[in-house]
């Protein structure tokens, strides 16, 4: 007996250590300031000298090994790679999908039982707890309008509340995106999708657990018309994100620019003039067509110019003609001058043009050439001078 | 084959090496830091929070099942981790800050 006694004690101090070991790190998660719970969010330890891939795991709470609130407890002998005396071991909270997480703490592994890792505090992540957007007029609420050929300054502005502090707070974002034809992820295009990633951060505004943020936005006169959203990304220390959204109304925009005048060379009387072009752009946000009208020196005067010389010192409207789809160079006779043109009139009529807003952010591709010829009748000298006057209408289907 | 074979021996010998070992003893003497102990017949099955109650000086205790489930306690925070029973004939980890003797007859 004493012998099989003495054969397994032997046995037993070469084998006993490969049965048994275990060295537990433990340690206390302090509830999120925003009141969130640490129970039952995941921390994760690992030896950094190993690499993160190696780790283990443990729910924090009464649901983890620790069967204690806010308690967590893990055996690091579990690594792949087992603790050892002097290995230094970090932990931190992960996010689960909530969005709660904490920082780093680091822990020595001693041959006590157990090692104590010094608290870690469950990260709140900031909240937008309010956001607008809009333009610089206020009345109507959510409707912006933009601006001719140029851009109309945009502001998401938004209230942060930031529990561990408004010093965490460290990026603020903004996406300000048609809501029907884009999304959030969509590239720029100034049709219909623009970003901010320098908002500005008034750390000054409110208590210390608030900051404003203002994400500005140089929208331009062809951006879509439809509901826009601005989408607010603020990240603090700890890469622990939140969104907040709200949404306003761009409204149409009617526009229209020339580049010139139209100038008719010297015209014999009696005949027509040469070919004359002028271009129109769309600097609105719809597809338009154009209302055409003209006078000689004041409105409705029946006249296309007036002149400064000669026994007619006028031109009647009906002798000015345009065509909006195609051109007719050279000379032409006054039959084709009839068929190929069209009167202008002294009263606005609208006349299909079919122009449609700009779509390419890096050249103006909203343009299209009219042409415009006149004849001038017996009787008229000098120099003359008349008005036409262009106006947007919006075409269907725009 | 070969590997059940040595698994078999191997357990046998850890535990009935403890087994006898520890047989007929009144009191069990551990030593600070880790220590193995099988607890005799005549020793009472109780609660590993009791024990660490009667003997605050047990930091931790170690219990690995046939499944190689492992169970714990930590004398810590008022006591954490499971709090499993503590049966004779059985191996459990004990780790003491210093020198104790258990008697639990």
């Amino acid at each position: 007996m004493k012998k099989i006694i003495t054969l397994n004690l032997f046995a037993i101090l070469l084998m006993l250590p490969m049965c048994y070991a275990a060295h537990y790190i433990v340690g206390f998660v302090e509830d999120a300031k925003d009141g969130t719970s640490a129970n039952d969010h995941t921390i994760l330890l690992w030896n950094p000298s190993i690499g993160i891939v190696d780790n283990l795991t443990d729910i924090i709470g009464v649901n983890g090994n620790s069967h204690v609130n806010n308690i967590y407890m893990i055996d690091c002998e579990l690594l792949t790679n087992e603790c050892e005396i002097g290995n230094n071991l970090t932990l931190k909270v992960i996010n689960n999908g909530d969005n709660y997480v904490s920082e780093e703490k680091n822990v020595t592994v001693t041959g006590a039982g157990y090692d104590l890792v010094d608290g870690l505090t469950l990260n709140s992540p900031p909240n937008v707890t309010s956001i607008v957007v809009d333009d610089d007029i206020t009345i109507p609420l959510d409707e912006i309008d933009l601006i001719p050929a140029d851009t109309k300054n945009v502001t998401c502005r938004a209230i942060i509340t930031e529990y561990d502090g408004e010093n965490s707070l460290v990026n603020a974002t903004a996406r300000f995106f048609d809501n029907v034809d884009s999304d959030y992820n969509a590239e720029d295009d100034n049709n219909h999708h623009y970003t901010n990633n320098s908002c500005f951060m008034n750390y000054s505004y409110g208590n210390s657990d608030e900051v404003e943020v203002i994400c500005k936005f140089d929208v331009w006169y062809y951006a879509n018309s439809q509901n826009w959203n601005c989408t607010l990304n603020v990240e603090d220390n700890l890469s622990a994100s939140s969104k907040g959204s709200d949404l306003s109304f761009v409204n149409t925009l009617l526009a229209l620019g020339l580049d010139s005048f139209i100038e008719f060379t010297e015209v014999d009387n009696g005949n027509v003039s040469s070919e004359s072009k002028i271009n129109v752009t769309n600097y609105g946000n719809v597809k338009i067509n154009l209302s055409l009208s003209g006078y000689g020196s004041v409105e409705n005067d029946k006249n296309a110019m007036v002149c400064s010389e000669g026994t007619i010192k006028n031109i009647s409207i009906e002798y000015e003609k345009f065509n909006l789809t195609s051109s007719n160079e050279g000379v032409i006779d006054l039959s084709e001058f009839e068929t190929k043109y069209v009167n202008l009139t002294s009263s606005p009529t609208v006349k299909k043009f079919n122009l449609d807003y700009r779509k390419d952010d890096l050249v103006n591709d909203a343009i299209n050439l009219t042409y415009w010829r006149i004849y001038v009748p017996q009787g008229v000298s000098g120099n003359c001078q008349g008005n036409i006057i262009f106006g947007a209408v919006q075409a269907p289907g725009s | 084959m070969n590997k059940y074979l040595l698994i078999l021996i191997f357990t046998v010998l850890c535990v009935s090496g403890i087994i006898i070992a520890e047989d007929f003893k009144e009191s069990v003497e551990l030593t600070e830091g880790k220590n193995l102990i099988n607890l005799s017949q005549e020793f009472s099955p109780l609660y590993v929070e009791d024990l660490v109650k009667m003997y605050p000086e047990i930091t931790a205790v170690t219990y690995i099942d046939q499944t190689e489930e492992t169970f714990g306690y930590v004398n810590v925070f008022g006591g954490i981790g499971e709090n499993f029973v503590i049966y004779p004939n059985l191996v459990y980890e004990i780790i003491t800050k210093q020198k104790i003797t258990l008697n639990l007859k």
